[in-house]
C-alpha cells in the first residue's frame, strides 16, 4: 500500500481541484482504495472544489469597470494641482483669443459647408477674454488643459 | 506582435501603471475570478467582494513598488485582497452589520438529474461548513484546495508562516469532516 503521509494528503487537494499529472492521480486513486480514511478526505475535497463559487460576468464587468475608472480617476489627479492652476489662469489671460481663432474657422465633420462650432455654440457673447474664454475651458480636462498650455507655449 | 496572454504579470502590471488598456484588461481577466473567490471567503457578501477586488487592484497598481518579486504576483495580489475584505468586514462591523450567510456555489446540475442535484447539495453542504471555519482555518483550506496555492504562498496571503498555514489547512480540514458528519 502507497504510505498515508504527509505527502499523499497533500497530493490529495491537488486531485480533488484537478491539478494533478496523471500519475499523482493514478497514486491517489490507488491510496484511496486501501485507506478509508483519505477516501473520505478526498471526497470532502471533491466536493469543496464542485462548489467553488464563480465571479458572474456581471461583476466580472463591474470590477472591471471601476478598476479603469478609478485608474483613470488617479491619472488625472497626478497632475500636480499648481500646474493646473497655472495652466488655467495661462490659458484663460492669453489663450482665449486663440481658441476663439480657432474654433471660428473649424467645421462640423469635416463638412466646409455646415456651420462652424462658433456658430452652433452662441458662446462668444463678448469680446472681453475672461469672460469668452470660461464656458469653453470649463469644458475642457485636465488633460487637455495641459496640452494646450503646452501647445501655447511651444 | 507582443501577445499580452503569454506576458509575465510584472510586465503587464508596469504596462498597466502607464496607461496600457490591454494590458491592465489581461491582467484582471487573468485574476480577478480568484480574487473575488478569495474576497468572498472573507466577506461572505458577493457585492462587498467585487469591491474589495475593486480596491485591491488599484492598490496594486498603486504600490508596484512594494511587490519585491520574491513571490509570484497572484500571491502579492491576494494578499491585498485579504487585507481589503478585512478591511471591508471592520467597517461593516462598526456599521453593526452582521455578515451574510455563505453564498452558494454555482456546482453545475441538470435538471432532473438526482445524483448530479444530491451531490450539489452536498457541495453546498461543504461550502456552507468552510464558512463556519475560523478565518485563517478556512483561507488555508480554500487557498490551497480552490486556488492550488503551497503552503508557503498560503502563508504570505493570510500573513503567516509555512508551518502556520499548513496546521491551519489540516486544522480545517479536520473540522470540515467533523462538521459533514454531523449532518445538516
Amino acid at each position: 500500500m502507497i504510505p498515508c503521509d504527509a505527502d499523499m494528503k497533500e497530493l490529495l487537494a491537488d486531485v480533488a481541484a484537478g491539478r494533478a499529472g496523471p500519475t499523482a492521480r493514478a497514486r491517489v486513486a490507488e491510496h484511496r482504495a486501501a485507506c478509508p480514511d483519505c477516501d473520505a478526505e478526498a471526497s470532502l475535497l471533491e466536493l469543496l472544489a464542485l462548489g467553488r463559487p464563480r465571479l458572474s460576468d456581471e461583476r466580472a464587468e463591474r470590477i472591471e469597470r471601476g478598476v479603469r475608472e478609478g485608474r483613470a480617476g488617479e491619472v488625472r489627479r497626478r497632475v500636480p494641482g499648481w500646474a493646473l492652476a497655472t495652466a488655467a489662469v495661462a490659458v484663460v489671460a492669453l489663450g482665449t483669443p486663440a481658441l476663439v481663432q480657432r474654433m471660428s474657422t473649424r467645421t462640423v465633420a469635416g463638412d466646409p459647408a455646415a456651420p462652424t462650432v462658433g456658430e452652433l455654440v452662441p458662446m462668444w457673447m463678448t469680446d472681453e477674454p475672461l469672460v469668452a474664454g470660461a464656458p469653453v475651458l470649463d469644458a475642457l480636462s485636465d488633460d487637455e488643459l495641459v496640452r494646450l498650455l503646452e501647445e501655447m507655449e511651444g | 506582435v507582443v501577445n499580452d496572454d503569454d506576458a509575465p504579470d510584472r510586465e503587464l502590471l508596469e504596462r498597466a501603471r502607464t496607461g496600457d488598456d490591454g494590458a491592465l484588461g489581461t491582467l484582471l481577466s487573468r485574476h480577478r475570478e480568484v480574487a473575488y473567490r478569495v474576497a468572498l471567503g472573507v466577506l461572505h457578501d458577493e457585492d462587498g467582494a467585487a469591491d474589495a477586488v475593486q480596491d485591491a487592484f488599484l492598490k496594486a497598481l498603486r504600490g508596484l513598488a512594494g511587490f519585491r518579486g520574491e513571490s509570484r504576483f497572484r500571491t502579492w495580489l491576494l494578499s491585498i485582497v485579504v487585507n481589503e475584505a478585512r478591511g471591508g468586514l471592520r467597517r461593516a462591523a462598526r456599521r453593526g452589520e452582521t455578515p451574510l450567510g455563505p453564498v452558494p456555489g454555482h456546482a453545475d446540475a441538470r435538471p432532473g438529474a438526482d445524483e448530479v442535484l444530491e451531490r450539489r447539495e452536498q457541495a453546498e453542504r461543504a461550502r456552507a461548513s468552510l464558512a463556519r471555519l475560523p478565518e485563517k482555518q478556512r483561507l488555508s483550506v480554500q487557498l490551497r484546495v480552490d486556488e492550488g496555492l503551497s503552503f508557503r504562498e498560503v502563508g504570505e496571503v493570510i500573513g503567516s508562516s509555512e508551518g502556520a498555514a499548513r496546521v491551519n489547512y489540516h486544522h480545517g480540514i479536520r473540522r470540515l469532516r467533523e462538521l459533514m458528519r454531523e449532518g445538516p
